[in-house]
């Protein structure tokens, strides 16, 4: 990173070639569209090449990529809610959300994308990052600005919640941690 | 008998999490725990699903738009010291045959057959149009004649 923001193109094209796929998989299970996810993968490189001049190098590169990527995803997320809300409020069909979603993926694996997405915004964040990524617990205690205790728990909910989900039993457990 | 070990302490368990005694509490009880045994095979399905997940990659055709748009981005930046004459035309923001007749005009220089300008030289190249071109403005404006005053009448 330190590389391009210092003008090297090619240092730019190593970074974009390196974690393309941590940005697309963190979009695509976050959000039910993989439109948006294309977009949210193209603006989180974006964001990259116009804040070069301002990157310092404070801790991991991924673990800023992947703030960006969050709070990206977040925004989106936000103006999907607020777009419904406003649907709803003024009589219109609501979107199916899934309509168009899981384009391209077999049943079994959309269904652990549904699952994942009915999981509390900071679990399922956690899980991803541990399950996509393979980041410490430290790392992703970083990306998500929580005491690494917290990390834990948030996984361990995370993963219980889907493994009951996905075995076909309810659960609740969103308290948000 | 119900067990009461949920799925939660099951996933710190699988994980590492859990401290020593606990541990050896847990590997003990799981042995003889059907409904243990049917969480924690649960546990491993749903890690293997998001290990799949894992492998997700954008596809070639979301990488080339994306690509695209970067490029876009990347072109300032991409300053290099020797300019082909299509990058000239781009940055003088003219067609290559509108370049053709200033050819002979450029600073360029010739490498084995190949036509090259160097930035610098053509800033410098574009300054002095500048100046001409701001010199004949002034020539031109004092060889008109004077505007009449307007009249009152």
């Amino acid at each position: 990173m330190l590389m391009f923001a210092d003008g090297s193109v090619e240092a730019f094209e190593t970074l974009f070639e390196r974690h393309r796929g941590s940005v697309y998989r963190f979009a695509r299970s976050v959000l039910a569209d993989p439109s948006a996810a294309e977009e949210v993968l193209q603006d989180v490189f974006l964001a990259i090449v116009r804040s070069a001049k301002r990157y310092e190098p404070k801790g991991l590169f991924k673990a800023y990529l992947m703030r960006i990527t969050r709070n990206t995803c977040l925004t989106r997320l936000e103006g999907e809610r607020l777009r419904r809300e406003m649907a709803a409020q003024f009589g219109r069909m609501e979107e199916p959300q899934t309509a168009a979603a899981d384009r391209g993926d077999d049943d079994r694996l959309a269904a652990v994308r549904r699952a994942l997405r009915r999981l509390p915004d900071r679990q399922r964040e956690a899980v991803m990052l541990h399950a996509f990524e393979q980041m410490t617990y430290q790392q992703i205690a970083d990306v998500l600005d929580t005491p690494i205790n917290t990390v834990k728990t948030l996984i361990h909910r995370g993963r219980a919640a889907l493994a009951e989900r996905l075995n076909g039993q309810s659960t609740e457990n969103d308290d948000g941690v | 008998m119900e067990c009461n070990i949920d799925y939660e302490t099951l996933a710190a368990y699988v994980a590492g999490d859990l401290d020593e005694q606990r541990v050896a509490a847990l590997d003990a009880h799981v042995l003889d725990c059907r409904e243990c045994s049917r969480r924690l095979r649960a546990l491993e399905r749903s890690d293997r699903a998001l290990a799949e997940l894992a492998r997700t990659e954008p596809d070639s055709q979301t990488v080339l738009k994306v690509r695209r748009a970067l490029a876009n981005e990347l072109r300032p930046t991409q300053r290099s010291a020797v300019m082909t004459l299509d990058q000239v035309a781009e940055f003088l923001q003219i067609s290559r045959t509108e370049l053709e007749p200033l050819i002979d005009e450029l600073p360029a220089f010739d490498l084995g057959g190949l036509v090259r300008v160097r930035r610098e030289k053509l800033l410098a190249w574009i300054d002095e149009r500048e100046r001409r071109f701001l010199r004949s403005r002034l020539h031109n404006d004092m060889a008109k004649p004077p505007r009449e005053e307007a009249s009152d009448v």
